[in-house]
């Protein structure tokens, strides 16, 4: 009999959609798995496709793929509930066994199918055009497959018995939809274990047990190695095998094929029977129901207040919350411990750990339940009621989105409270609120606001939960990887850039205007989407998304058409004033600009990298400092003296790269010829008409401003803060070639054909003796400075 | 009051199943019975005035209005309950006619506490009101149903087989409630239960594979058929012949014997006996001759 289930359940699952679109989902997924997995970490000499590297994507992705894992194995039970189809199902002479065993083992079969395309996804994105054959071995199955047999198939055999189990036993989409996140939430567990040893065991998905069996091999040994199959792994294999085996084996116990259980009879019970005391004869009041701008945003209000009322109902959310806690606990063990010495759990330290844990748990958050709000009506079936109501399609949507936000707000206020409680519990009660409000609103906030439009928006296209879900996930990745093809711009790349850290000196200083501005940009742009999202909405009309925008478009109001219109002249507008503010007062350069110009510059200048200049013996600064402008004017004369063996005929200054800093009256105690010529690379050669004999002294004066017009976005300098400021030397005009100027990246100085740098000189290098301290420009100076500043500041 | 005026609405599904063929209605105020079997294309006229879906063709005119281009004005005013439905398991029944309530625009509180109190009452179900509604039984859940679809003194009430799943004693109750709100209100009411519209409705329509066959006022409806119809009780292998034979618009068993009715122009026999119409038997005619 199991047979006959298997059969049907792998046919009935071949018939879906939904199994083709993990699938692709996972295939796509793997075509980039080593790149995404491995973003930011050095590989150095590992290739991209030794089995570890490989090993390691497939653990990861595998890991991250459990709510896929969950999708499919906590369904099979659960699907004749959803279609009301126990009572006909469970009354059949099927034995438990045959019924429990054919389930599971045709969705297993069909799960391993689907995740066979990280196999094939990552074998082909091996020789995708984009990949560097220098980073790849020889291409050999193998490494492949093997990894995929013994890391990645046990992780689906763990994860599709308990999510199989669970789904069955508790009967509830929603545990299907959370558990793959509560397990990958046991993996964050075990990333806060200290003992090595035991953290290699716990890991679900092996990835720290793949790190300590290879904490030793060599680059040869990495590259070569398939994983081993004793040891550490093995036990960790058979720990999660086991816990797998005895999750089917309970689970087999506990399940039963009634259609009641036991627990919603009682709740049956409980239930008062009513005794007519019967009121009906009254005369049904009458009511005024209102439809003006007021009353729609009592509505908004109101709406919003019931959608984030309904949700914090979920058991699921809850489950959140606690795993939330749970990992802060765990991982607040060993906070702000900094070379091995206790910090104080100041806040700025505890708020940086609460933003670094709750990442994830808030775009869980964001993905999940706007998902469960845009379509909490039709999941329970009240869709026809609440679609025939006059309800605006904005005011609809904005509900539910300001019901999420208020959400968000609860979330974080009840981690403040944890922040102040685990500060309480170590006697520390300097509290600075601010910080935590800040770190949370100012810096989390507008993202998850910024994101959630996106998936709502996602939600009302595809109409189909996980699915946009999917949509949401495939956005985020796309706007990473625009931004890596050179399309990075924080006017292109949704939501924008992150602010600079909190510093306990100045807080977020002048970045915060910037990333203010930005942040309204993109909320105007999401206001538009909750517009295009209340169009598609359009009550009811179950269609596809080409005859719902048109219905919708037919249904705008005027007033909702101003509102409309004026949603896109701000976001336009936001957009222009951020433009001239960057592009304009600002220069602006991209990544590929930018190494264009570090090329350039090598390669006009390197020519003088030896040539003998002057050395500073003697400076006198006059600076003035305008914190309130963040703004300085510094009046400088540099005594020079020619430590060569040369006479020097020509001195080359380097002014600071960067168009805010002005160099300008420059003069020295001789006449000379100014050379414009690498004046692209604010580099100026002034030719002394007598030229600097060796020993002679020099005296040059200049005048250096520092001047700030509007808002930069990309600027990260602070050389003058509001409160303060941080520079030094090397921000005054120096000789000859800078060396720091140069690309860094030896792949990109192979793509402008530069030679390699040598990272450090030869010890008989007579060359780079000239530059034995701080640079070249000096070996010691007198220095007299006059600082002059706001008068309320201190320096 | 403004009748609605439905004209040539006409909606074929995706596979093909032609569910409103050029239907033409014209419904005053009171109430207005739409009777038909299973799958007439009832749901999908009610559903089409609700402005849940639309139809390929035709249009739905009330006054001024032209319902299908304002959807969200007709909804200001109109009532639903839909055949099927469900409802949040989590809250109580009066927290979400509270929502319902002020989705429909009714923002003020006390009035809407008014409201939601007097309807509960109503329909019985003002003592278990805090109770979670993923307690409830069915006929409770209807009842909550009828409750919704009052809340705003509604001017064109739509109620999709409301009966189904209440008992004698509730039927009765809500049977009461829809003619008290139904005289100054258009109130459509389907349904399969020919009992129903015999009761309560002083217009009816029946339709049959989305089509109406017949229309208009029941004791005239009946009327119509007065004096052609007979009734015989016969073995049950005689069934087939019988059919052949007579235009036999139901059989059904009486007291375990085979009883069928036929229409006949002329005495079709001295076994058969003349019998008065009813409703149930302009029912069965319409859908047999269709």
């Amino acid at each position: 009999m199991w047979y006959e289930i298997f059969t049907f359940e792998i046919k009935y699952r071949l018939k879906r959609p939904e199994t083709y679109l993990f699938f692709l989902f996972l295939f796509l997924f793997s075509l980039f798995g080593v790149e995404f997995i491995f973003q930011g970490i050095e590989l150095g000499l590992v290739k991209k496709n030794s089995p570890l590297v490989i090993a390691k994507t497939m653990g990861a992705i595998t890991g991250l793929s459990m709510v896929i894992v969950s999708m499919m194995m906590g369904i099979p039970i659960l699907r004749d509930v959803q279609h009301d189809m126990t009572s006909l199902i469970y009354v059949n002479p099927v034995s438990k066994k045959d019924f429990l065993l054919g389930r599971f083992l045709g969705s297993f079969v069909v799960l391993i199918i689907v995740f066979s395309s990280v196999l094939w996804g990552m074998m082909l994105g091996e020789s995708m055009p984009w990949t560097d054959p220098q980073e790849y071995l020889p291409f050999n199955g193998l490494y492949y497959l093997q990894p995929f047999l013994w890391v990645a198939l046990p992780v689906l055999f763990f994860g599709a018995s308990v999510f199989f189990i669970s789904g069955a036993l508790s009967k509830k989409l929603m545990v299907v939809y959370t558990q793959g996140l509560i397990l990958f939430v046991v993996f964050l567990l075990t990333k806060g274990i200290t003992n090595e040893s035991l953290q290699a065991l716990l890991d679900p998905f092996s990835l720290s047990t793949l790190s300590k069996v290879s904490k030793d091999w060599t680059v040869d040994v990495r590259n070569t190695r398939l994983i081993p199959m004793f040891g550490i792994i093995l036990y960790n294999k058979i720990f999660w095998i086991t816990v797998a085996l005895i999750a089917l084996v309970l689970g087999y116990l506990k399940f039963q094929m009634i259609v009641v259980t036991d627990k919603i009879s009682f709740n049956k019970n409980k239930q008062t029977v009513p005794h007519s005391t019967d009121r009906s004869h009254k005369i049904l009041p009458m009511v005024m129901p209102v439809y003006y701008i007021r009353a729609q945003f009592v509505q908004l209000l109101l709406n919003a207040l019931f959608h984030s009322k309904s949700i914090m109902k979920l058991t699921s959310f809850w489950a959140l919350i606690i795993c939330c806690y749970i990992i802060i606990l765990v991982n607040s063990v060993s906070l702000g411990t900094v070379h091995g010495v206790n910090s104080y759990p100041a806040t700025y330290l505890i708020m940086e750990e609460l933003q670094e844990l709750t990442y994830y748990f808030f775009m869980t958050v964001v993905v999940f339940y706007s998902g469960e709000i845009m379509w909490k009506e039709r999941e329970v079936k009240l869709n026809p009621i609440c679609d025939t109501t006059p309800l605006n399609s904005f005011v609809n949507v904005s509900s539910r989105y300001l019901g999420l936000l208020i959400l968000y707000a609860i979330i974080m206020f009840s981690l403040i409270i944890a922040g102040v409680l685990f500060q309480t519990f170590n006697s520390f009660y300097n509290y600075e609120l601010k910080v935590y409000f800040f770190g949370f609103f100012v810096e989390i906030f507008p993202y998850l606001a910024l994101y959630t439009s996106v998936t709502m928006f996602f939600q009302a296209l595809i109409r189909n939960k996980f699915l946009a879900i999917l949509a949401t996930i495939s956005f985020v990745v796309i706007n990473v990887v625009i931004s890596t093809f050179g399309l990075e711009h924080v006017l292109l790349n949704f939501g924008g850039h992150s602010l600079a850290g909190y510093s306990d000196m100045n807080g977020y200083g002048h970045f915060l205007t910037a990333y203010l501005w930005v942040k309204m940009y993109w909320f105007f742009f999401s206001m538009l989407l909750l517009i295009l999202t209340g169009i598609l909405m359009e009550n009811g009309v179950e269609a596809g998304w080409k005859k719902r925008l048109k219905r919708g478009i037919n249904q705008i109001s005027k007033p909702m058409a101003i509102f409309c219109m004026t949603g896109l002249s701000l976001f336009i507008g936001t957009g222009t004033y951020i433009f001239y503010n960057s592009h304009i007062l600002n220069e602006y350069h991209t990544k590929g600009e930018e190494n264009n110009f570090r090329a350039g510059y090598e390669k006009a200048l390197k020519q003088f990298e030896y040539i003998p200049q002057p050395k500073i013996v003697d400076v006198q600064l006059n600076i003035e400092l305008y914190p309130s402008k963040r703004a300085y004017d510094i009046s400088c004369q540099y005594v020079v003296i020619n430590t060569s063996q040369y006479p020097i005929c020509d001195i080359h200054l380097q002014k600071r790269i960067d168009s805010k800093v002005i160099l300008s009256d420059v003069t020295f105690d001789r006449s000379v010829t100014v050379n414009h010529k690498y004046q692209k690379y604010h580099y100026i050669i002034y030719e002394l008409s007598q030229s600097l004999s060796p020993g002679d002294t020099l005296r040059i004066f200049f005048r250096q401003t520092l001047v700030q017009n509007g808002f930069d976005i990309h600027g990260s300098e602070t050389d003058v803060v509001n409160n303060g400021t941080f520079f030094d030397n090397p921000t005054l005009p120096g000789f000859g070639y800078q060396k720091k100027y140069e690309l860094q990246d030896e792949e990109d100085r192979k793509d402008f054909g530069l030679s390699p740098r040598v990272s450090k000189a030869k010890r008989d290098d007579i060359k780079e003796w000239s530059n034995a301290r701080n640079g070249s420009d000096s070996d010691g100076v007198n220095l007299q400075m006059i600082i002059g500043t706001d008068s309320y500041k201190q320096l | 009051m403004h009748d609605l005026i439905i004209s040539d609405l006409s909606k074929t599904y995706k596979n093909g199943v032609k569910s409103l063929q050029n239907v033409s209605l014209q419904i005053p105020k009171g109430m207005f019975g739409l009777l038909g079997p299973n799958g007439a294309g009832k749901s999908t006229l009610m559903r089409s005035i609700a402005t849940l879906q639309e139809p390929d063709s035709g249009s739905i005119q009330w006054g001024n209005l032209n319902i299908l281009a304002h959807p969200n004005e007709l909804k200001k005013v109109l009532g639903y309950l839909p055949q099927q439905f469900g409802v949040y398991p989590t809250i109580s029944s009066e927290m979400l006619l509270h929502h319902l309530a002020v989705l429909k625009g009714i923002i003020h509180r006390s009035e809407r506490k008014d409201m939601v109190d007097a309807l509960l009452n109503k329909v019985n179900l003002y003592e278990v009101r805090k109770q979670k509604l993923g307690g409830f039984s069915g006929g409770m859940k209807q009842r909550f149903g009828i409750a919704q679809a009052l809340l705003n003194n509604p001017k064109l009430l739509i109620v999709d087989e409301p009966t189904a799943g209440l008992d004698p004693i509730e039927r009765n109750r809500f049977y009461n409630l829809l003619s008290e709100v139904g005289e100054d209100t258009i109130v459509i009411l389907s349904t399969h239960i020919v009992e129903d519209v015999k009761q309560l409705c002083t217009r009816m329509a029946i339709m049959n594979k989305g089509e109406v066959i017949i229309r208009g006022n029941p004791i005239q409806i009946i009327e119509n058929l007065q004096g052609m119809l007979y009734e015989k009780t016969i073995y049950k292998n005689e069934l087939d012949q019988y059919k052949k034979e007579y235009q036999v618009i139901s059989d059904r068993f009486y007291l375990g014997k085979q009883m069928i009715h036929v229409i006949s122009e002329t005495h079709p026999g001295s076994d058969f006996t003349p019998i008065k119409a009813n409703l149930e038997d302009v029912y069965m005619s319409a859908i047999v001759n269709d």
